[in-house]
């Protein structure tokens, strides 16, 4: 059965969404690395949204669950501007230090950490699902 | 949870989890630096791509006065996402 939370779009929300994530993954007993990772996925989607969706009321949903081998993060955002963050310009983090910006790391995180993204757009409403595939 | 100290040696400590809500936190300790710094991540179990953010900028503003971050004593798994962020090329870390 999925887990799911509704979450205020603030900054502020994180403490939250971590009892939230912390408790599922408590649940299913996941091993470290995959909760960081998904930590980390739901954090970096969760502040894009916050900070690309300021302004609006709607609160961001988070579904957690494990299907098939593999841990499925599927984050909604009812009231969004469309970003396809599987469009997103990749990050070369091979450059210089003086030609690196900080920009754009967040979604170079998903994209290596996870296995799986999609994203759906439709009537305002935005939806990405991350995979990653669970050891064993 | 997240605590950030600053020795008198140069030597930065970074505690807890540092997300996206500790930024700003993170970002007036290491604004602060003027030096070569070692900052120590033995005790920080999680960070995301903002604090990420604040050790870049932090390396770039040193490094224009030849002065740079020595990174010391990751865990497996911040190990793993400095390394897919490209730092290994950009800090030193041991």
């Amino acid at each position: 059965m999925s887990s799911n939370g509704h979450f205020k779009r603030e900054i502020d929300a994180l403490p939250r969404i971590f009892e939230f994530t912390g408790a599922f993954a408590g649940q299913r007993a996941l091993d470290d690395s995959i909760v960081f990772a998904m930590n980390l996925a739901v954090e970096e989607l969760f502040t894009n949204i916050v900070k690309y969706g300021a302004g609006h009321d709607k609160e961001v949903g988070i579904e957690l669950d494990v299907r098939d081998g593999y841990l499925v993060i599927e984050v909604v955002d009812e009231d969004a501007e469309p970003f396809d963050i599987t469009a997103a310009e990749k990050v070369d983090v091979n450059k210089r230090l003086d030609e690196r910006e900080a920009g754009g790391l967040g979604i170079h995180l998903i994209r290596s950490m996870m296995d799986y993204i999609k994203y759906e757009y439709s009537d305002r409403t935005a939806r990405i699902t991350l995979k990653k595939r669970l050891e064993g | 949870m997240f605590d950030i100290t600053v020795g008198n040696d140069g030597h930065v400590r970074l505690t807890g989890r540092l997300d996206a809500t500790q930024v700003e936190t993170a970002r007036a300790a290491f604004a602060g630096l003027d030096t070569s710094c070692t900052v120590d991540f033995e005790a920080l179990e999680y960070i995301s791509s903002a604090g990420l953010g604040v050790l870049l900028s932090a390396q770039k503003r040193l490094s224009q006065s030849g002065h740079s971050l020595k990174l010391t004593n990751l865990n497996s798994h911040l190990r793993e996402i400095f390394r897919i962020a490209g730092f290994d090329r950009v800090f030193t870390i041991e």
